[in-house]
């Protein structure tokens, strides 16, 4: 292997360095004495620059080109670099939101800090992956500390059930979707997914078969679960329910999109030869997710299980693009922005939840009673990410509903989907603005004060100035993510 | 353009409202108030120097503004004002000044109360300014979110079902709204956002069906703003649980937004649409007016009595915009393009009117109601005896609002008839039903509130205030000299009307000349 291409995986090595840092440092730093809380926080700290770091090699390989490493394992092109950085971003804004979260946690403390780089090292890999073999080692390597860190809260019976249920329900799905690549394998002979196309398609001439759309849909079954696409979608109330609260913002945002980035990847190269009527099936799940996420969200009471339906119904959102295709003119863009956009509300919105949570002492709504005169700061914010994930302008969120729902009416085939789209944010507002309400209109209040912590702060801090500066002005973002969609293929 | 004088209009309560949110609200709920009259009063000055700018000979827009925005989707912040929006622009800034003058009685949580005033300036301001879709379309709906918290803090009993229901009511409207204006921009060619030029590309002629579906698009925004008969539901509610200073707004400015989006939006884009659907639109412009005036007449609340007017008297806007595009046959008269014009003339200069008549009449009632904590019509009596000035200025704008001659109600909706006879005589005819029963149930309210034996419950009611005076007069006093002499504002309105009638090819005959048009006007006041 030329030692050249080392510097194609710079990300990588530098996340798998840096993961191994941190729990290493875990052993050597002074626990007692004056500075001992100080040195107590340093692999956070580590970690957190380590990762914003790693922006540095993403950087770096920008815009080169697309092109396949290590034998045509990896792809690197802009579409999976743009992940891959959002991907880091997240890791570092959990790891300020986890700091404070966990500070009475007696044991595995440091150890929480590494199980995030290797979670983010997994979706960097996954994002990129080429090849069969490799997808299914990166899906592993994102799901396994998944589960470690839903139950990361031994002492909480929630935690663990969310962790449990994870586990089950992530097992089954991987299974299937080996499956499903081993048919596609035994289809095509090569594990290679851009050699796969033009086999496969080779299949199909011939005649094909059964065989290759249950091969899809089982590959469905497994990404689908992944993120959190109706049928799919059963575990994600509970585990983002019983999980730690960062750890369920990392779950929302982090292998959701990189589960697109693959999704998108995989449908738009090998869905055509395994299932010409992949896109009507994909479009049907969509409106079936967002329809799904939207009015289950209406009845919720509880803070974080509203969000993860809330995280549904986004994958149905952002589903529209993966159908309409790389080949109509703001598809790929709009999922890139919008999944850039969602990072940015949903972090935001969870990191206000977290606030909340830890002042409260539960995520219930009914503890936000009133909280515009408690926290008039946060109550804003939380205001500003609602309205964002609703898509009103003057958000972000607003620009990646306009990109996607533009792209469905481009697409005149699609146009319904935004039709569907445009119904179920209207049915959103609803379960989003009560939560205003409870904020805003209450003359009560439930919490006297709010205790802040600057991890906490920082985040929604970023967030909002993105959410609102990104609303006002996309162009930087709209820049980027043209870079990242602009490409003939994704591999 | 030297300085973008519009720009700063748009944007000073923004100003406000930022400084504002750097207050403490309580220590400094003396110094908001006074930014908040401040800036609205400047704003409002700003307002008459660009009429004051304003050539009204001129066709076209003018005091335009253009710079890129969004570089990659072709969206240019891009502003301008002609005669349709200037009318609105001047009523905006005097009813949200003298609504935020009015509002210094409120007493709770007046920090976010006036930094949510003066983001619905900008909002609503915005609209009436803006000539790109994108722009447009993020100001109207920059506009619904502070009238979501006014109604939802501020309100009455039943406010946060009010408030909701308001906020999804006019979002369906608006993401019809949106999926049009991207169906548009797909469509056009070369790709733009820009009202003018998309109005100059007409690039749905081709494509009637395509049309066809933007046309009810666009339509579902904006009937449920204005609100047209059935859209209407969302309005009594709102109206009802607003604030004495919301519901000014929402009946002022905010109903206006649907009808401006009709005549700045669907009447040049999508002209053929309009013509093939303009008989719907009469129609439900119809039923709006008779059933307005119908809810309006049994209602015992006075709040609610003057939303249901509102539903009326936006009918009789809808119906000159829909005489305006109606399909005339080529056996019309001759001076069909006049009666056309003369509709749309009486429908922008209604927009104001109303703007001024009913935002008078919410003030009034929010009078009432701070004294005596009850609206209901039948609960008083004789207050004429005890409230003498308030009985003089109520009276004269419910007069107004039912049409008396030498006030402004008359003159618009007389030019709305006027207009509206050639295109649809039956439709306008019937309509005429809708202000006989609006006299019937104002004339019954004054008697019942103002006439008779007083009430002995209330003969302690002390009389209007200054401040409260302060807040009605400018209306009143508009609504004298817009009725005694309506000339520099019809004559504001008309050059744009004119210009939209026959670019738009919504008559085939020449039309008579300005002057002539003028004359016509003159003579049947004299």
């Amino acid at each position: 292997m030329p030692i050249d291409d080392l510097t194609q995986v710079s990300v990588q090595l530098h996340l798998t360095v840096l993961a191994i840092l941190v729990l290493a440092l875990d052993l050597v730093i002074p626990r007692r004495g004056t500075w001992g809380l100080l040195w107590n926080k340093l692999p956070a700290g580590v970690a957190t620059a380590g990762l914003l770091l790693g922006l540095y090699p993403v950087a770096l390989l920008w815009g080169i080109g697309p092109r396949t490493e290590f034998s045509g394992c990896l792809a690197i092109n802009n579409f999976v670099l743009f992940f891959q950085g959002i991907f880091l971003v997240v890791g570092a804004l959990v790891i300020l939101l986890s700091i404070d979260f966990f500070r009475n946690l007696r044991q595995g403390y440091n150890e929480y800090f590494s199980l995030i780089v290797f979670l983010v090292l997994g979706m960097t890999v996954l994002a990129a992956a080429n090849d069969l073999v490799v997808l299914v080692v990166a899906f592993e390597l994102v799901s396994i500390p998944s589960y470690v860190l839903a139950a990361y809260l031994r002492r909480d019976p929630k935690s663990n059930e969310a962790g449990l249920k994870y586990f089950l329900y992530g097992a089954a799905a991987s299974a299937m979707m080996l499956y499903g690549l081993t048919i596609v394998y035994g289809l095509g002979g090569t594990t290679n997914l851009l050699a796969l196309g033009e086999k496969l398609e080779a299949h199909v001439i011939a005649g094909g078969g059964l065989l290759a759309p249950l091969a899809l849909v089982l590959m469905g079954v497994g990404l689908g679960y992944k993120i959190a696409m109706a049928p799919f979608h059963a575990w994600a109330p509970d585990v983002y329910e019983g999980a730690p609260t960062p750890v369920t913002t990392l779950l929302s945002v982090g292998p959701k999109a990189a589960g697109f980035a693959i999704v998108a990847r995989v449908l738009w190269q090998l869905g055509q030869p395994l299932l010409g009527g992949w896109p009507m099936l994909v479009a049907i799940l969509a409106t079936l997710t967002m329809f799904t996420g939207n009015l289950l969200a209406l009845r919720q009471t509880n803070m974080k299980r509203m969000l993860a339906y809330s995280s549904i119904a986004h994958a149905g959102y952002m589903l529209i693009a993966v159908v309409v295709g790389p080949n109509t003119e703001w598809a790929a863009q709009s999922l890139v922005f919008y999944i850039g956009a969602y990072v940015l509300m949903n972090v935001g919105a969870f990191a206000v939840a977290i606030l909340v949570e830890r002042n409260a002492g539960n995520a219930l709504i009914a503890s936000y009673d009133g909280l515009a005169r408690s926290a008039p700061l946060a109550a804003a914010a939380m205001g500003i990410f609602l309205l964002s994930l609703t898509g009103i302008p003057g958000t972000v969120g607003f620009v990646g509903k306009f990109l996607l729902f533009g792209a469905a009416i481009n697409s005149q085939t699609w146009w319904w989907l935004a039709l569907v789209g445009i119904i179920n944010s209207v049915i959103s507002l609803y379960y989003y603005m009560n939560v205003v309400r409870v904020m805003y209109f209450s003359k009560a209040r439930h919490l006297e004060r709010i205790r802040w912590s600057a991890g906490v702060a920082a985040v929604i801090c970023v967030t909002l100035a993105g959410t609102l500066a990104l609303g006002i002005a996309p162009m930087p973002l709209l820049s980027i993510t043209a870079h990242a969609s602009y490409l003939a293929a994704y591999f | 353009m030297d300085i973008p004088i519009l720009s700063i209009m748009l944007f000073l309560p923004l100003v406000g409202m930022i400084l504002i949110l750097f207050m403490d609200r309580e220590r400094d709920v003396g110094l908001i108030r006074w930014t908040a009259t401040v800036t609205s009063g400047l704003t409002l000055i700003i307002s008459v120097w660009v009429i004051a700018l304003f050539n009204s000979g001129q066709p076209g827009i003018q005091l335009e503004e253009k710079v890129p925005w969004i570089g990659q989707l072709g969206v240019n912040y891009h502003l301008g004002v002609d005669g349709l929006s200037i009318p609105l622009i001047l009523l905006t800034t005097l009813l949200t000044f003298l609504s935020i003058v009015y509002s210094w009685r409120i007493q709770e949580r007046v920090k976010e109360y006036m930094a949510f005033f003066l983001l619905l300036e900008t909002g609503t301001l915005g609209v009436f300014c803006a000539l790109d879709f994108v722009l447009f379309y993020v100001f109207w709906e920059v506009s619904l979110v502070p009238m979501y918290f006014i109604i939802g803090i501020w309100g009455g009993p039943r406010r946060e079902y009010a408030a909701i229901k308001f906020f999804i009511y006019t979002l369906v409207g608006s993401l019809a709204m949106l999926l049009a204006i991207l169906a548009l921009y797909f469509n056009s060619n070369p790709r733009t956002f820009d009202i003018i030029q998309m109005a100059q590309q007409n690039p749905l002629a081709q494509a009637p069906v395509l049309a066809a579906l933007v046309f009810w698009g666009l339509f579902l925004g904006f009937a449920i703003k204005v609100p047209l008969f059935p859209f209407h539901t969302w309005l009594p509610d709102a109206h009802v649980e607003a604030p004495t200073a919301g519901s000014v707004i929402l009946a002022g400015v905010l109903l206006k937004m649907g009808t401006y989006g009709f005549v700045r939006v669907s009447l040049p884009i999508v002209p053929d649409a309009c013509t093939e659907f303009a008989g719907w639109l009469a129609g439900l412009a119809l039923i709006s007016i008779i059933y307005g005036a119908l809810c309006a007449m049994a209602q015992p609340d006075l709040k609610k009595l003057i939303a249901y007017s509102s539903v009326n008297h936006m009918g009789y806007v809808m119906l000159g915009i829909a005489a305006a595009c109606a399909y005339v046959g080529p056996h019309a008269a001759a001076t069909i393009g006049d009666s056309k014009v003369t509709a749309l003339n009486g429908a922008v200069l209604q927009m104001f009117t109303h703007g001024i008549i009913t935002g008078a009449l919410f003030f009034l009632v929010g009078v009432i109601y701070d004294r005596a904590h009850i609206r209901d019509v039948n609960a008083f009596g004789g207050l004429a005896k005890v409230m003498p000035v308030y009985a003089g200025i109520m009276i004269m704008a419910c007069f107004a609002s039912l049409g008396l001659p030498g006030l402004a109600g008359f003159v618009a909706e007389f030019l709305v008839f006027l207009g509206a006879f050639g295109s649809y005589p039956i439709i306008t005819g019937a309509a005429l039903i809708g202000v006989v029963i609006t006299a019937g149930y104002f004339l019954w309210t004054i008697q019942k509130i103002f006439l008779g034996p007083v009430n002995l419950q209330w003969k302690a009611l002390p009389d209007m205030d200054g401040g409260e005076i302060f807040a009605v007069a400018p209306l009143c006093a508009l609504m004298l000299a817009i009725g005694v002499y309506p000339m520099p504002i019809i004559g504001l309105i008309n050059t744009a009307m004119r210009n939209l009638v026959v670019q738009h090819g919504f008559v085939a005959t020449n039309l008579a000349s300005v002057t002539s048009l003028v004359h016509h006007i003159l003579n049947l006041f004299a």
